[in-house]
């Protein structure tokens, strides 16, 4: 029987904003205003999380997750509403809830930025009073997992963006604690760095039984960590539950890839047009380019039948090769906000 | 024992990498050095030029005045060497790289402090040691080991004055999103306190003394080796005027980092 | 020429929203003028008056006008240039479609005029009403308002060229600081000129920095200058403005091609 190791119930945060002018007088007026307005930023939000468990919270920006994840941290006092993790109220006793969590910034390391990658880890060690053992055993466990040792004389400021992400994530396990909070750790990763980063936090997970909550734009890391996603939007939780549940109800969506002999990019809007015009649904059939020059369609199964489209798309222009997925999280996500969540 | 060697050994353990890092920088250290002994050294000259046309300024001696000037930079030098983080504390917070600090189980400000270490300052330092043992040669002062340990305390409680004054100056980014205009406006206070007080008219000798006590960094303390005779109680009052307002500033700061938002996703 | 206006603009409107900014620089001079108020009356007291042929008055209205020059040319274009470097955002100033010194001049003079309302103005009131020193007269304020503006663009391509030199050395810290020490004393605003040594005076006659402070500053506070006088200062500052301008022209050809654009 797991333990509940976060228990959030009824968690509010609003801010006073100071109100900001337009313009050269407003720029004035502005000096002396004392103008202000109320954000909601998290607005009566409630979930649970187990232990060992990796969830992932999507939203998009000024949704609310980073207050959530600030107020979870103890950084943020909530304006009301109860919050515990690991037996700890986190505003109020900071430093003894600390000792505890681990938290990694994609865009700013926790490392010391100067001086070489081991030495910020044995000042780490100073810091949480970590046993000796423990240590060593930790840091073979991350050499297993990649060339830590290769890093150890460089200075945090020389590495690459990759390479410091792999030092934060490791450096966070090193006091082996009980929740670690990741905050768009894959930002401005190439795709082969973000996979190796997955496993990465994967196999730690696996090993030490880590609870971690992931916050994320990227749809592909959150599919890959995490079992279970909660979505954020306007400071409310509009889903919280199994993501692969989550992606079948959006099951009958298929997105269908072709690759065209000639295509220039201007006629994407008369193929989304006639698309439109020949299989009309309940919203319009999204068309797009994709980066690699692939055309996607997001077509709902239940609506219109993939085959006549293929169809028709194979006879009015040249196809080179064809592609068939699941629907990816992104378009779920987008799908969530323009309200076709039941 | 193990817990108050604690922070020491934190401290000298991360500030040893710090330095180690930093002097690969020479040229940086070099140049910089250059332009603190210029700005401090202008000090002196100017107080060269002027006793160029006068011999005594409200009674006090050239040379008295290099002793006060040289004590100022003393007790300033170790704000610079220990805090000099602090001046990065409004780019931290309005980029909101200040929120790293909230995540280890440290004393913030402690976690804050020492990231930084200013080797510059010794630079400062050396600087203000020739110079006041020039001016206690010149003014033939012979210092006695109580005597010796008399300064220490009260170099101690200058520098802590100034420290102070500097941490509250700086907190106020907390609130209003910049601090350089305040700590700049407190620093040159601090540049300052190398003038007898006696120049000022009854009401800024009242302000210098109690309200923004400039007064405790160079001149009072001074007057114990210049002017024995003339000390008065206030001087004794220093350490604790130190230690008060390091304690208040500390609680500024405490107060910042609470309320601190941290807006901006 | 638009678009330069447009700088000048967005400049002063970015300046204003640190309110707080203002103020304590306010606050800080005023100070200052304070200080030097007591400290050079306590080394006037006993001295019958004049030294080195000022008064206190003069004494008193050169230095606190000094610092005053100084707040209001206070722009920051060494540090700025030296902060887009090290951050990589320097680009983005240097493919625009103008003139970078041009481009930097505008900025610096937006704030100029932010320095000019939020500093200058509340401590030329100090200075006028409070202490009521009595020594500017209304024709020397005109005939020096062309001064100050050559002592500005004085200051700027001193300030420029240290900005440049951020192009070799990223940081400039000790290199500013070193430079506004330097260009305060010996321009005469730490310390009025006639109070130095003969040599020293001499020599400070062949540097730049007299020309951003004692000159405008003589100027404002005799009592009659001669037209010869004014024109020879007025050469002087010219001649300076001149050679500065074209050393920057020649220095910006040489450090663009050394800018290696930080960030990955």
């Amino acid at each position: 029987m797991t333990m509940n190791i976060v228990k959030i119930e009824s968690l509010s945060k609003h801010f006073k904003i100071l109100k900001r002018s337009e313009g050269f007088i407003g720029a004035f007026k502005d000096l002396f205003s004392r103008d202000y307005k109320i954000i909601k930023a998290v607005d009566n939000i409630s979930f649970k999380v187990q232990e060992g468990e990796i969830i992932g919270f999507l939203g998009p920006n000024g949704a609310g997750k980073s207050t959530t994840i600030k107020m979870m941290s103890g950084v943020l006092e909530p304006t009301s509403g109860s919050i515990f993790i690991n037996g700890y109220i986190p505003y109020k006793d900071r430093k003894k809830y600390v000792k505890n969590i681990g938290v990694v910034f994609g865009q700013r390391t926790q490392l010391w930025w100067e001086i070489p990658v081991i030495e910020s880890f044995k000042i780490l060690k100073e810091i949480y009073k970590i046993e000796p053992h423990i240590y060593n055993e930790n840091m073979k466990l991350f050499n297993e997992l990649f060339d830590l040792k290769a890093l150890y004389p460089i200075p945090v400021r020389k590495l690459s963006l990759g390479q410091r992400m792999l030092c934060d994530i490791v450096a966070s396990f090193l006091h082996n604690p009980k929740i670690i909070f990741f905050d768009e750790p894959t930002i401005g990763l190439d795709v082969s760095v973000k996979n190796k980063l997955q496993i990465l936090i994967k196999d730690l997970n696996k090993v030490k039984k880590t609870t971690i909550i992931l916050t994320s734009h990227d749809t592909g890391s959150v599919e890959a960590l995490c079992r279970r996603l909660i979505l954020i939007d306007k400071g409310s939780i509009i889903y919280d539950g199994d993501i692969l549940k989550f992606n079948r109800i959006f099951g009958a969506y298929r997105t269908l890839k072709v690759e065209l002999e000639q295509f220039e990019g201007s006629s994407i809007e008369v193929l989304s047009k006639t698309i439109g015009e020949k299989f009309p649904c309940k919203l319009p059939i999204p068309v797009r380019k994709d980066d690699d020059g692939w055309i996607s369609l997001t077509i709902n199964q239940d609506e219109v039948k993939l085959q006549d489209v293929l169809n028709y798309i194979m006879k009015e222009y040249p196809i080179k090769d064809l592609k068939i997925e699941e629907i990816e999280t992104e378009d779920v996500v987008r799908k969530v906000y323009e309200g076709e969540l039941v | 024992m193990k817990r108050f060697l604690y922070y020491p050994r934190l401290y000298t353990l991360i500030v040893s990498q710090y330095i180690k890092a930093r002097m690969q920088y020479r040229a940086d250290f070099f140049i910089s050095s250059i332009g603190i002994l210029l700005e401090s050294g202008a000090g002196f000259f100017s107080l060269w030029v002027i006793f160029h046309s006068i011999s005594k300024l409200v009674g006090w001696s050239y040379n008295e005045l290099i002793f006060i000037y040289a004590f100022s930079l003393l007790a300033i030098t170790p704000s610079q060497l220990f805090f000099d983080n602090i001046w990065h504390l409004s780019s931290h917070i309005r980029q909101g790289t200040f929120i790293k600090y909230y995540f280890r189980p440290l004393n913030m400000m402690f976690y804050y402090m020492s990231e930084v270490f200013d080797i510059k300052g010794f630079t400062k330092l050396a600087l203000g040691i020739a110079a006041f043992i020039y001016a206690s040669f010149k003014l033939g002062i012979t210092w006695t080991f109580p005597k010796f340990i008399l300064l220490l305390t009260l170099l101690f409680s200058s520098s802590s004055i100034m420290i102070s004054l500097m941490i509250m100056a700086a907190s106020t980014c907390f609130w209003t999103g910049e601090a350089s205009s305040v700590l700049i406006f407190v620093f040159k206070f601090g540049e300052y306190s190398r003038y007898p007080l006696t120049i000022f008219n009854s009401f800024f000798k009242l302000l210098f003394t109690y309200i923004i006590p400039i007064g405790f960094v160079a001149f009072y303390p001074s007057k114990f080796f210049l002017r024995p005779m003339e000390t008065n109680i206030l001087a004794y009052l220093s350490p604790v005027a130190g230690i008060l307002l390091f304690v208040l500033a500390y609680l500024v700061w405490k107060k910042g980092v609470n309320s601190w938002t941290g807006t901006g996703s | 020429m638009k678009k330069y206006l447009m700088i000048i603009r967005n400049s002063f409107m970015s300046s204003i929203i640190y309110r707080f900014h203002f103020f304590y620089t306010s606050l800080s001079n005023v100070f200052y003028i304070i200080m030097i108020y007591f400290l050079w009356r306590a080394i006037y007291k006993g001295s019958g008056g004049s030294i080195n042929g000022m008064t206190f008055n003069q004494t008193f209205i050169y230095l606190a006008l000094a610092i005053s020059i100084f707040c209001l040319f206070k722009t920051w274009t060494d540090w700025g240039m030296s902060y887009e470097i090290i951050n990589g955002i320097i680009v983005i100033n240097l493919i625009k479609p103008m003139d970078f010194q041009l481009l930097e001049m505008c900025n610096a003079i937006g704030f100029v005029f932010y320095n000019f309302i939020t500093v200058t103005l509340p401590a030329l009131f100090i200075i006028i009403f409070i202490f009521q020193p009595g020594v500017i007269t209304v024709r020397s304020l005109i005939l020096s308002l062309l001064p100050i503006v050559l002592a500005f663009f004085i200051s700027f391509n001193i300030d420029y060229i240290i900005g440049l030199t951020s192009f070799y050395t990223e940081s400039i810290w000790g290199i500013s600081i070193a430079k506004d020490t330097i260009v305060l004393l010996l321009s005469g605003a730490l310390i009025p000129i006639n109070f130095f040594p003969e040599i020293l005076r001499k020599i400070v006659g062949f540097l730049p920095f007299q020309a951003i402070y004692h000159i405008p500053l003589t100027i404002l506070i005799s009592k009659d200058m001669s037209i010869y006088e004014y024109l020879k200062f007025l050469g002087i500052q010219l001649s300076w403005a001149i050679a500065l301008f074209a050393l920057n022209r020649f220095y910006y050809s040489r450090a663009i091609k050394v800018v290696t654009v930080n960030g990955g």
